[in-house]
């Protein structure tokens, strides 16, 4: 049996590589279900994984801030001066609100269909995060349970951040935007005929372009999603940082900088439709 | 009571790993401690074990954070067979070995992953993957591969964990 073992070592090696080579070529896209023991093992580590990373978190806070005193000083004048122009922007905005809620009033008097509250929004709390560096995926602790499905948008406060890409019973993998396999539908805020896509990279940075060449697009237009991916109109995704166009290219590249702040996400909601 | 102490110590790691560590990235990078685990178990116990203990650790990673089901345990595994196949051939008292077959493990990490990724219709441009990535990926698992081979190399020598290797 051990001259056997011995013998077969480089066998049994060979075997296991084909069977994983074969296993990956059917999970490419991410499964639709996930197996039983999988399931039953990541239920009982998604709570220790979520204590640690917690107390993980709370060192960082700790610590950072000694270390990150001079950047936390500027940042802290720079959201005054923009506290000031907010205020502003605030009470022009407060008259427009009480003329959209006459309209708003209108529209339900007129039977309009609603485009809202066909999501259902659910906090999840992030319990772990992608281990190796080559794509950005993390593990939140809702699942089957409460709903999610596979492809459910996830966003936070500040924008959007991803999808589910595989769900068990009470914990989920997200995929986020900035993986260098997902692409992001786009339109313009400002202009919202100039549509375009986005995709991340390696670096977790967001790249991507516009449709149509001529766009006037400047640095700082923000960028919501169009509606015509999976996810839904109207999330906030980031600003433009670069705008660039190659003479040999018939499209204009843009890099993008992200809303959300994708090294420090804790809290994240995860929006189920509630159609179907 | 050896397999209960080393699956106790990978998963450990594995939930170091994808939670503390996350906090402490340097430059974007996390170190891959469960590579540096894998890679220093093969150095210590050879290619049959090595191989496992791959497996086995690479698993781990795939179901909770695995974008494609069974990448890392492939890697893991071929890592932790071939270098354990060097198992008698190198000098396990030297504090350089470790260090050496870790930052060059990290490359073949990235290498082997690029291409199967590269199968798989993923594409990525390497040259930026190398300069981000690798490279800083690469010093980080070196500097922190001393620190984890002393641990484990106390631990093989625990009289209940003790493995004859001819």
């Amino acid at each position: 049996m051990k001259v056997l073992f011995k013998k077969g070592a480089l066998m049994i090696v060979t075997a296991v590589t084909i069977i994983l080579i074969i296993m990956m070529g059917m999970s490419i896209g991410g499964r639709v279900k996930i197996s039983g023991p999988e399931n039953i093992f990541g239920s009982m580590v998604t709570p220790v994984q979520r204590i640690i990373y917690n107390g993980g978190q709370l060192i960082e806070n700790t610590i950072r801030p000694i270390f990150a005193f001079r950047s936390i000083d500027r940042d802290n004048k720079r959201l005054s001066e923009e506290n000031e122009q907010l205020t502003k922007q605030l009470i022009e905005l407060q008259l427009t609100q009480n003329e959209l809620e006459e309209l708003r009033n209108l529209s339900r008097a007129l039977n309009y269909v609603s485009e809202e509250n066909r999501f259902q929004h659910i906090s999840a709390s992030v319990t772990g995060k992608d281990t190796g560096n080559w794509f950005n995926i993390f593990t939140i602790n809702v699942g089957t349970k409460e709903g999610v499905k596979k492809d459910s948008p996830v966003i936070n406060g500040s924008g959007l951040i991803g999808r589910v890409y595989e769900v068990g019973d009470n914990w989920s993998k997200v995929i986020t935007i900035i993986d260098n396999k997902s692409s992001v539908s786009f339109e313009i805020l400002r202009q919202n005929e100039y549509i375009g896509v986005i995709r991340g990279s390696v670096k977790a940075s967001l790249s991507g372009y516009l449709i149509d060449p001529h766009a006037e697009v400047v640095v700082g237009d923000k960028l919501i999603t169009s509606g015509l991916s999976i996810y839904p109109k109207g999330i906030l995704i980031g600003e433009i940082k670069e705008v660039s166009k190659k003479e040999d290219e018939l499209l204009k590249t843009i890099s993008v900088e992200p809303a959300v702040n994708f090294k420090k996400i804790d809290k994240v909601m995860v929006l189920i439709s509630q159609g179907e | 009571m050896r397999v209960f102490a080393v699956s106790m110590i990978l998963i450990t790691n594995f939930l170091i790993q994808s939670t503390l560590l996350q906090h402490f990235r340097v430059f974007g990078i996390v170190p891959n401690t469960a590579l540096i685990i894998v890679v220093h178990f093969s150095i210590l116990w050879g290619k049959n074990r090595g191989a496992l203990i791959g497996f086995f650790a690479g698993l781990l990673q795939d179901i909770f954070v695995g974008n494609v089901f069974g990448a890392n345990t492939l890697i893991y595994m071929l890592l932790g067979y071939n270098i354990g196949m060097l198992e008698k051939a190198v000098f396990k008292d030297n504090p350089v070995t470790p260090v050496l077959f870790t930052a060059i493990a990290t490359g073949l990490y990235h290498l082997l992953f690029f291409s199967l990724m590269y199968i798989y219709q993923i594409r990525t441009d390497f040259l930026l993957l190398l300069r981000s990535v690798i490279l800083i990926e690469a010093i980080c698992n070196a500097v922190l591969s001393p620190f984890i081979y002393k641990q484990l190399y106390e631990f093989v020598k625990l009289p209940h964990i003790k493995v004859k290797t001819r």
